[in-house]
């Protein structure tokens, strides 16, 4: 047990330094200053999202359903980041032949492993819940047991789902391990995993509502995510066997979940971690290059042949086809549902959340941090700041640049477009995209992390990630904002056409800005690392 | 060479390379000895140009690092003391890497890929991921990467942890002939007796500053590196 709390302080200093440390004085304040900030920010506009739910929820007597969609959001949310995270905290982590040399026991390796990753994920489960908790307050009485109830499961709300995604991840890092080529086979279980659960996730969503709507809580909520379940009845009814069995679900998953991950740990990590012998005969190959195309190609090596950083900035350009298919596929049912909402309401909207989705999970928010300490080496090359610079936002725009084109072609073969139209719709997300390459990179010079232990620590739990990532998501949608909430007045000024080009001239106007600033500024804090 | 005027580092409000001053003249193995945090490493991370530094001036055959990075990296070559390489690169995919950077033709880089890395008994691995090496196997894949380049200025942070006796041997020799050719190196190490047969001059360093600097010859006299280096440190400490 003395073991098990030494290592849960030492991981959980690890991580507090490793999301706020700087290395100016007072850094660490201004960066918790400025997290703070953005949390409130999101915060505030999931509360605005709730709102509207909660008031539509009020038309048939049920406000309080809003607390369901808040906890499977969150559910949804920490499941999503779980799965990548336990396969790198357990699996892939350099500490594991330290920790294997030394006399602790494997469970406590694990729940210590297990109590650092709930740290982070306790702070975005938290972010997307508690707004609905306090939209659920102010539609519903306050009563004392609603109140302990819910300060008492805020420590508890992602742990369940936390849980689940751990189990995902061993069964994942198992038949990986057992497969020859590891890192690839890794690679593609993943990214199917990954589009099973986005699937799941916009299915679960869209009937959710609907059930709500016309029956309650549907019956699969009650089966596959109980403790939500549990916890909505205990703070609507005060019933305190709910909580009771809330709290039991949710210990029982977290015991269970230890024991599996303990009895696998060692055996899969060994597997892991071992390399082929067989001695490569082959002439080698002297190929001869130019400094920047080298770089490129260095790029795309380390992208390919990290799980984590492959999966995680993949899944905005896979999204952004999602979202056009699925756009496309509803379109003209939903123009027939919604009578104010026009053609131009559907290209806009297209045009801002393709643009948001390739905001999500940048490469280059993590370009530098994924380096670790090679980075240092590659400072040491007579390379400019440029040519480095380039060659990760090159690589970026290479890899992002399909995914766009093949998406915007999807959209516009089926909706109704002009000419102009058209060209709009190719060059809003495509500018968008450099914008938020650029700012990535800004973001991870700003605050680069490259001690780390795992991948997901570089390339997930990183302030430069989701500071890029709010920021690009904010861009994104003041656009859709602003036509959605005046669309009246704004359709009685501009064309589609000329919204667009509006539009457009203010993402040029913020690419200009991020790349200033990026070769400017930027090279000051390269030189600082 | 290697000159250095009053160089000047700090953390925050640590010093930890202060007011420096050395110069290692062309065909020179200085070595740069000190205890542990005396500034060694991040001495040679500022020649390298890998950290700014407050104050002074570090000129590498003649080429002022600070107002001239790129140049001067052209003729320096680091290789830190824990080689940290892209692991999921083949040997000569990153040896093809740094070749690149530095431009090299092909038929240079292949004449000084295989004759490095077969006196370094590195050149059979090459065809192999970097991951599956060893320590020492990857300690050689970085020499072989900082000699390439025929480098005018060799930064050497303990190159020959992790290497077998017979590699150990090779860099030894490889380090006197580049020395004969008229390469400058700067070579930081704890191991005082291999400093002492293949150092020319050595440089001392306490908390920042240089205490020692001379020709092996001047400073060891009768005595060996080892008794010279403890008395410095008690008598300073004293």
């Amino acid at each position: 047990m003395k073991n098990l709390i030494n290592l849960s302080l030492i991981y959980f200093k690890q991580t507090l330094s490793q999301l706020f440390k700087s290395r100016r004085k007072g850094g660490a304040l201004s960066n918790g200053v400025f997290a703070f900030v953005i949390f409130v920010v999101v915060a505030l506009a999931m509360g605005f999202a709730y709102l509207g739910t909660a008031q539509q929820f009020s038309e048939i007597g049920h406000p309080e359903y809003v607390l369901v969609i808040g906890l499977m959001l969150s559910s949804f949310l920490v499941l999503m980041m779980t799965v990548y995270d336990s396969q790198n905290q357990y699996y892939k982590n350099k500490d594991y032949d330290l920790l294997a040399s030394m006399p602790i026991k494997t469970w406590e390796i694990i729940t210590a492993k297990y109590l650092s990753s709930y740290f982070v994920s306790f702070f975005y489960g938290f972010l997307i819940a508690f707004p609905a908790f306090v939209i659920y307050f102010i539609f519903c009485p306050i009563t004392v047991s609603a109140v302990i109830y819910t300060i008492l499961s805020f420590f508890f709300i992602p742990t369940f789902t936390q849980q689940i995604g751990s189990i995902i991840a061993y069964l994942l890092s198992l038949i990986s391990s057992k497969m020859k080529n590891k890192k690839l086979l890794s690679n593609i279980i993943t990214i199917f995993f990954t589009l099973g659960l986005i699937t799941f996730i916009y299915l679960a969503n869209s009937s959710l509502t609907q059930d709500l709507f016309v029956s309650g809580i549907p019956l699969w909520i009650k089966i596959v995510f109980p403790h939500i379940n549990f916890l909505f009845n205990s703070i609507t009814t005060g019933d305190f066997l709910q909580f009771l069995a809330f709290l039991a679900v949710t210990m029982a998953f977290a015991l269970i979940s230890v024991g599996i991950i303990t009895i696998g740990y060692k055996k899969i990590n060994s597997s892991l971690t071992s390399h082929s012998s067989k001695k490569n005969n082959k002439p080698l190959v002297y190929t001869n290059s130019k400094p920047l195309s080298s770089l490129i190609k260095k790029e795309a090596k380390t992208f390919f042949s990290s799980p984590t950083y492959f999966i995680n900035s993949i899944i905005g350009p896979i999204m952004v086809i999602v979202l056009a298919i699925s756009m496309s596929l509803g379109a003209r049912g939903i123009y027939g549902t919604y009578e104010n909402f026009t053609s131009e309401y559907f290209i806009i909207m297209f045009v801002c959340f393709s643009s948001m989705c390739l905001g999500i999970g940048v490469p280059t928010s993590a370009s530098i941090s994924i380096e670790g300490t090679k980075f240092y080496l590659l400072k040491s090359f007579p390379i400019s700041y440029k040519d480095i610079i380039n060659s990760k936002l090159i690589f970026n725009i290479m890899l992002a640049i399909p995914f766009v084109l093949i998406s915007c072609t999807i959209y516009v073969s089926v909706s109704p477009c002009n000419a102009g139209e058209i060209i709009l719709v190719y060059l809003l997300p495509i500018i968008s995209m450099i914008t938020f390459s650029g700012l990535g990179l800004l973001t991870n010079l700003k605050w680069p992390k490259l001690d780390w232990l795992n991948e997901a620590q570089a390339v997930k739990q990183s302030m430069s990630l989701f500071v890029s990532m709010m920021i690009s998501m904010m861009i994104s949608l003041i656009p859709f904002l602003v036509y959605f909430l005046l669309f009246i007045e704004i359709s009685q000024i501009f064309t589609l056409s000329q919204y667009l080009a509006l539009h457009l001239a203010f993402i040029v106007l913020i690419c200009i800005i991020v790349y200033s600033l990026l070769y400017t500024y930027g090279e000051k804090l390269y030189r600082k690392i | 060479m290697l000159e250095i005027y009053n160089l000047t580092k700090k953390f925050g409000n640590k010093i930890a390379v202060d007011d420096l001053s050395l110069t290692v003249q062309d065909g020179q193995i200085c070595a740069f000895i000190g205890h542990n945090g005396a500034g060694k490493t991040t001495t040679l991370k500022c020649i390298a140009g890998i950290l700014d530094f407050d104050f002074g001036e570090i000129l590498v055959d003649k080429i002022n690092i600070a107002t001239k990075p790129i140049e001067a990296k052209r003729v320096i070559s680091y290789i830190p003391d824990n080689p940290d390489l892209y692991e999921h690169l083949k040997g000569i995919d990153y040896l093809n890497f740094i070749a690149s950077i530095f431009g090299l033709g092909k038929e240079e880089r292949k004449e000084k890929i295989e004759y490095y890395a077969k006196r370094l008994d590195i050149f059979k691995d090459l065809n192999s991921v970097i991951s599956s090496y060893s320590h020492g196997m990857k300690q050689k894949l970085a020499l072989v990467s900082g000699l390439i380049h025929s480098p005018k200025v060799l930064l050497l942070d303990e190159p020959f942890v992790g290497l077998d006796p017979i590699s150990s041997h090779a860099f030894k020799e490889i380090m006197s002939e580049l020395a004969e050719s008229g390469v400058t190196i700067l070579y930081s190490t704890h191991v005082l007796d291999v400093a002492e047969k293949i150092c020319s001059h050595v440089a001392i360093i306490k908390q920042g500053k240089l205490i020692k600097y001379g020709t092996m010859q001047d400073i060891t006299s009768d005595e060996s590196l080892e008794s010279v280096f403890l008395e410095l440190e008690n008598e300073k400490s004293n």
